[in-house]
């Protein structure tokens, strides 16, 4: 009785405002389950395992993780068989701790496999399973509290569930700041070009082929991505945040292929609703969860882990401005491109054929990268210039076992952005043999040249 | 916070809207300004003056190329040879026409690589011959079937037209290309509504489709027609006996055929050449896109009238002038690839379609 006391008297203070509710967590854990669970199964079905890790003969690998191999013949469909079972066990909190550990495990290992197939909402998925590995997500409404595997907890520190929404707002805002640019609101590109393709929609789709839908498109989306955050936050205003949440989202999955992605975006920010509509939804789902025991006290934060979730906050606000550390136009040399929450930023297409010399008889011929990759691969290699460097070692080693022991490989790449008339995108003379890739400027990418 | 999101939105919101009105009125072009384009009347366009005609032909002149054989076998005679081996050349090049919308009915049954898979393997025809076989529709018998095998039994000074086997064998020939053009023919006739419906950009879309089609076949022109026999994947290495028709020697009319049906497809020009409808050269236009060299749609079609000027200078067979007009071959070679970039990058990019011939997630 006197230890409930005190926690009334803490209840107060300033510090006790750090204990709050755990029922957004378990909602979310319990979404976040599902939803990857039918990403799996989906990426599975539409035979994407087969298409994109075990029919490709060459990946593209991220720098610094080219030690990470795919797997043979058919082991892939069991790496995805442990993401899916891994994904019911988060969502069931089912030996969460374990299930989450697999299913970060499984998933980024799949994500490192190939660059080609990098999407921002992957790198999401993987930052988010990472730090539920740290998360109590299953002490409450879950079977491991049902089976006595854990101590049920209602309450936790402060960071527990807003961590969570700190990487949603990350992840909105930064994609909002990456929209500031020229071409996205002073020339409404890319969708002045994307948006007329979709002309025959029902409804809407007439309204594509005006110029002003484009401009109130790109000011619309630059808007909610750069606010949206701050209004699901403010408890006034997140009805209609969260309305403007499934426009947006509805709209996105309408327009453009983007997979799963919108619908991972709508439900995760679920966790910005209150505590009660979050107990409310816990209530419903008692019949499965059989919560009988008396609450344990409130979970603390660990200084570490406190530390470690600070520093992978800080990470994320600082990394995705490296690309001002180099010369050059963002969009043309994507140098700092990539995790950094650019999102359906660009019209960029290209077309690279490879030159190769064998400097011993003088003799030249042709690389066709279509021969090698994938179609998918090869629409990524084309306007990417470190999987054009990538590509060119990987066509040395295989002309040194056609016999041409030093050969001068060189590249014609043409690249089209947003619109502009393709041209020359890396310096045709270079020999990419002689190049590695670094994190230091690429200075074989040729200037960027605006029509203008 | 409160205080922070009233001061956002008071301040950003003005901001917006004052920058968006600016960006209008800096603009030579007025907001109202909309892509006037009816995709539609170019699907209609395309399927009905186009693709349905240009399979009608090739249906056509397959059945009486199958007819010529059933001539010649009956005379014997060097006229009806010859007629035979023109009736082979009228096909063939009827196919040019029609190679490129390898889409739909088309795609199916994979014309392109049933029909035209050369070099021929004249070793896998002997057997076949040897052994009476009847059936050539499997994937291993692709080098010993279509017009490639058609080209080496009449034209090859190795083969022995009086021998039965090898009779009945061209016969297998010309019926099985007669079969497959009237079946796709046919098909086509049959889709033509889902055709016109299917109005998107994606890539189920037709027009999807069609710029997939043509930019693959033109890739395989300019690939399997000229760069290959000309060593340009091998280091230089010539492969003569890899050209197209390399036994009848018409290899550079068949190349010109085909790039003259893409170029007339890009502009809208109907099969009987009397008139034009929209286009694909009519989409750039109403997107005004252009390039560092001009309008990219004056760029694509002087392009294509350059490859077309280019490789009619290459006056000898093919697989002579890899060898000993190489300059020639090789100037042809660069200007078809030239067109390469505008047709598969600057064109798609400009009418957002997917160039890609795999499904997958963007961002």
């Amino acid at each position: 009785m006197a230890i409930k006391n005190i926690d009334q008297v803490l209840l107060a203070t300033p510090y006790s405002r750090l204990q709050i509710s755990l029922a957004p967590l378990a909602v979310f854990r319990i979404i976040f389950g599902l939803l990857m669970l039918f990403a799996t199964l989906r990426f599975w079905l539409k035979g994407w395992i087969h298409d994109l890790y075990i029919a490709p003969q060459f990946h593209f690998k991220y720098y610094g993780f080219e030690w990470v191999q795919a797997l043979p013949g058919n082991w892939m469909y069991v790496i995805f068989t442990i993401m899916a079972l891994a994904a019911i066990g988060i969502a069931l909190g089912f030996y969460y701790r374990i299930s989450a550990t697999l299913f970060f495990l499984t998933f980024t290992y799949v994500e490192l496999l190939d660059v080609a197939n990098y999407l921002n909402h992957y790198y999401f998925v993987s930052l988010v399973s990472l730090v539920m590995i740290f998360l109590p997500a299953h002490r409450l409404s879950s079977l491991d509290v049902r089976h006595d595997r854990a101590p049920l907890t209602k309450e936790g520190n402060w960071w527990y569930v807003n961590i969570i929404r700190l990487q949603l707002a990350i992840v909105y805002f930064y994609a909002g700041v990456a929209k500031l640019n020229n071409d996205w609101l002073f020339e409404a590109l890319p969708l002045k070009m994307w948006l007329p393709a979709q002309a025959g929609l029902p409804i809407i789709g007439p309204l594509l082929d005006y110029e002003w839908v484009a401009y109130a498109f790109s000011w619309f989306g630059a808007f909610y991505d750069l606010t949206v955050p701050f209004f699901l936050w403010n408890k006034k205003t997140r009805p209609y945040a969260f309305i403007a949440v499934i426009a947006f989202h509805v709209l996105t999955w309408s327009l453009f292929p983007i997979g799963v992605f919108p619908w991972v975006m709508i439900f995760s920010t679920l966790i910005f609703f209150s505590d009660d509509f979050h107990k409310k939804i816990l209530h419903l789902l008692k019949p499965v969860f059989k919560n009988h025991q008396i609450s344990a006290s409130p979970i603390k934060l660990p200084t570490l882990l406190k530390g470690a979730f600070i520093a992978f906050i800080c990470f994320q606000l600082i990394w995705p401005w490296r690309f001002l550390a180099y010369p050059g136009h963002l969009f043309w040399t994507e140098q700092g491109y990539r995790l950094s929450w650019r999102v359906m930023l660009m019209e960029k297409a290209g077309y690279a054929i490879y030159h190769i010399t064998d400097p011993t008889t003088g003799n030249t011929g042709e690389i066709h990268p279509g021969d090698y990759l994938t179609p998918n691969q090869e629409k990524q290699l084309a306007t990417q210039p470190d999987l054009i460097l990538q590509f060119a070692h990987f066509l040395e080693k295989e002309y040194q076992k056609k016999g041409i022991e030093d050969p001068i490989i060189t590249a014609e790449v043409y690249v089209t952005l947003n619109g502009q008339g393709s041209r020359l995108f890396i310096d045709p003379n270079t020999d990419l043999t002689k190049v590695n890739d670094s994190f230091a400027p690429k200075n074989w990418i040729l200037p960027y040249e605006s029509r203008d | 916070m409160k205080n922070f999101l009233t001061g956002f939105c008071t301040k950003l919101i003005p901001a917006l809207v004052a920058g968006m009105l600016l960006s209008a009125c800096g603009d030579d072009k007025p907001l109202s300004s909309k892509v006037d384009f009816d995709r539609k009347a170019m699907l209609t366009n395309w399927i009905d003056n186009i693709i349905i005609p240009s399979f009608d032909q090739f249906a056509t002149d397959a059945n009486s190329l199958q007819t010529s054989v059933k001539d010649y076998l009956k005379k014997g005679d060097q006229g009806s040879l010859q007629n035979l081996q023109n009736e082979l050349i009228t096909t063939y090049t009827a196919f040019q026409q029609i190679k490129a919308f390898e889409a739909g009915p088309a795609e199916d049954v994979s014309l392109r690589a049933s029909l035209n898979t050369y070099p021929t393997d004249p070793g896998k025809i002997n057997q076949n011959i040897l052994n009476g076989n009847t059936n050539i529709s499997s994937a291993s018998n692709l080098t010993a079937r279509g017009f490639p095998a058609m080209d080496y039994l009449l034209f090859s000074p190795n083969v022995d037209l009086n021998d039965p086997k090898t009779r009945a064998y061209l016969q297998l020939l010309a019926n099985d290309i007669a079969a497959l053009a009237n079946s796709v023919s046919t098909n086509w006739k049959n889709e033509r509504a889902s055709f016109i419906a299917a109005s998107g950009t994606d890539l189920g879309s037709s027009l999807g489709q069609m710029v997939n089609a043509i930019n693959k076949d033109y890739e395989v022109v300019k690939n399997a027609k000229i760069g290959f026999p000309a060593g340009k994947k091998t280091l230089g290495k010539t492969y003569p006996e890899a050209c197209e028709a390399y036994y009848g020697g018409y290899s550079i009319s068949l190349a010109i055929a085909n790039i003259k049906a893409i170029q007339n497809f890009y502009q809208g020009v109907s099969f009987d050449q009397s008139r034009k409808g929209l286009s694909l050269e009519d989409y750039i236009i109403a997107l005004g896109t252009t390039t560092d060299n001009g309008d990219l749609d004056i760029v694509i079609d002087s392009q294509f009238d350059e490859a077309i000027k280019l490789l009619q200078n290459i006056t000898t067979p093919l697989s002579d002038a890899v060898n000993n007009d190489a300059d020639a071959v090789s100037d042809a070679y660069l200007a078809i690839q030239q067109n390469v970039r505008y047709l598969k990058v600057d064109m798609p990019s400009a009418m957002g379609v997917l160039i890609t011939y795999q499904d997958n997630d963007g961002d």
